[in-house]
């Protein structure tokens, strides 16, 4: 008799007569494919500004070359053209913006982004006129924070795997079969280690579900790759 | 404040008690009711405010200051006599007063210059600013609606108002010490406008101790709760609701 078959097999036989185990993937699969839509969203709406301010630089900088290239013989041009030679003119008019592009994995933790912008305006003026560096958010979103996949997978996550063995040796020793357990030729240790196993092996499971689809889904070249930032 | 928490201990009791008589093993009615907890206390919160803020979007940095300062230019600067508004003005004043320069007026143009375009800014800023406390006001009516059916939210709800740390109450706070300093503005104008010359920058007269000082009164309890009725309403929903699913089990459970 192969012992790992016999456990998985009871093992199995608990989890899903109780319907737990639906109800944990259920809840697992749910939340996590809303965090990693969330996710995305937020980061579509990263670039769509982003794109937005491109467009506004882009305008700015036509409008000085193109003044730039105006006829000075017509009186109404002169003024025109005199401004887009001025620095300070070019300076106000013509500032350009310091981006922070999304990467591939701020789809995962938005973290900070709520709050602070991924791009600022680059000004020769003094700094002071320019300390206002975070972005609108209503302060009741900012306290419930964003529904990430790094959220269901640090928050979540604990409370499903506490639910999956908070009973795991209490339940043999209030149902009275500890002791029949105990006397089996399977050393009881080996038998915590399989049970621990098949959980270990399920909850696995669902995170390298959930983040393959994520970093599938946000374009992630190497999702075992520690971080995606440059290395030292 | 405290009978609220009162009310909203209650009714996590008597759901436990409720959900225990209903279940028939204790693992399943702890399941049961962390999940319920992991639902009402971490997942809804989340999900109305992210819903609230899909259905309303919050406008950019970017877009609120461009709109805001494109809205600002169109209007009049009292701060450059150059301003063609200015201008227009001061044909319009001159003619009133049957003079053909500011210098013959009996008031000081500068004055009343600078008080029409205090008054077209803060038009302009009230408009944009009241825009988006409106948004984040119609974000915030998904939760108070969520609160309904989620007594963790009616609970946060109703101690932020209770406490007067709400939205509404930081709206309402901003908005008198606005209107102090538009009243503070408006009476420097004027007064310049009324007792000076124009042109005369040097006119200087203590008038700050005729400014009265700020007074806020903030809203009264009453006033505060009369926007809560959800989250009351659930509060005594919950406890109702939760007591009658108690005797309804304690009535069918029979000794044996």
């Amino acid at each position: 008799m192969n012992p790992f078959r016999t456990v998985f097999r009871l093992e199995w036989l608990t989890l899903t007569r109780s319907h737990l185990i639906y109800w944990l993937a259920g809840l697992l699969l749910v939340t996590g494919l809303y965090a990693i839509f969330y996710g995305q969203t937020e980061v579509r709406r990263q670039q769509q500004t982003i794109a937005v301010l491109h467009r506004d630089e882009q305008a700015r900088l036509d409008t000085l070359r193109r003044h730039l290239a105006l006829d000075t013989t017509w009186a109404g041009n002169a003024q025109k053209w005199k401004d887009a030679r001025d620095p300070y003119f070019v300076d106000v008019e013509g500032y350009r913006y310091a981006i922070a592009y999304p990467g591939p994995l701020t789809a995962f933790s938005l973290g900070q982004r709520d709050l602070y912008p991924t791009y600022q305006e680059v000004m020769g003026r003094a700094l002071q006129r320019q300390l206002n560096p975070t972005e609108l958010a209503n302060p009741q979103k900012l306290l419930v924070g964003s529904f990430d996949l790094a959220f269901v997978l640090v928050y979540l996550l604990p409370l499903l795997l506490i639910v999956l063995g908070y009973n795991l040796l209490s339940a043999e020793s209030e149902g009275g079969t500890l002791a029949l357990l105990q006397t089996q030729a399977v050393s009881l240790r080996r038998v915590l280690g399989l049970k621990l196993l098949i959980r270990f092996g399920l909850v696995s499971a669902g995170i390298v579900a959930l983040v393959g689809l994520a970093g599938l889904l946000n374009g992630v070249k190497d999702i075992g790759k520690l971080t995606y930032l440059k290395q030292f | 404040m405290l009978a609220f928490y009162c009310l909203y201990g209650l009714a996590w009791v008597i759901g436990s008690v409720g959900v225990s008589a209903q279940s028939w093993s204790s693992a399943r009615s702890l399941l049961l009711l962390l999940g319920f907890w992991m639902v009402a206390c971490i997942l809804i919160p989340k999900a109305t405010a992210n819903l609230g803020a899909t259905l309303y979007p919050t406008p950019t940095r970017f877009a609120f200051t461009k709109d805001l300062h494109e809205d600002v230019k169109k209007g009049l600067d009292g701060h450059n006599p150059e301003d063609e508004r200015v201008k227009a003005l001061e044909t319009k004043v001159l003619a009133q007063y049957r003079v053909d320069s500011v210098s013959k007026l009996p008031i000081n143009f500068d004055g009343l210059a600078m008080q029409e375009g205090e008054k077209y800014t803060s038009r302009v800023y009230d408009k944009h600013v009241g825009d988006l406390q409106r948004t984040f006001q119609d974000q915030n009516r998904v939760s108070d609606w969520a609160s309904l059916f989620n007594p963790y939210l009616a609970i946060r709800n109703l101690s932020m108002a209770l406490a007067g740390s709400d939205y509404s109450q930081s709206v309402d706070f901003g908005r008198a010490a606005e209107a102090y300093r538009f009243r503070m503005v408006e009476y420097l104008n004027n007064y310049l406008r009324d007792h000076s010359k124009t042109g005369d920058w040097k006119f200087k007269v203590n008038i700050w101790q005729h400014l009265p000082d700020f007074q806020y009164q903030p809203p009264t309890a009453g006033t505060v709760l009369s926007h809560y009725g959800w989250a009351i309403t659930s509060l005594l929903v919950w406890v109702l609701g939760g007591l009658w699913l108690v005797y309804r089990t304690a009535n069918r459970i029979t000794p044996l």
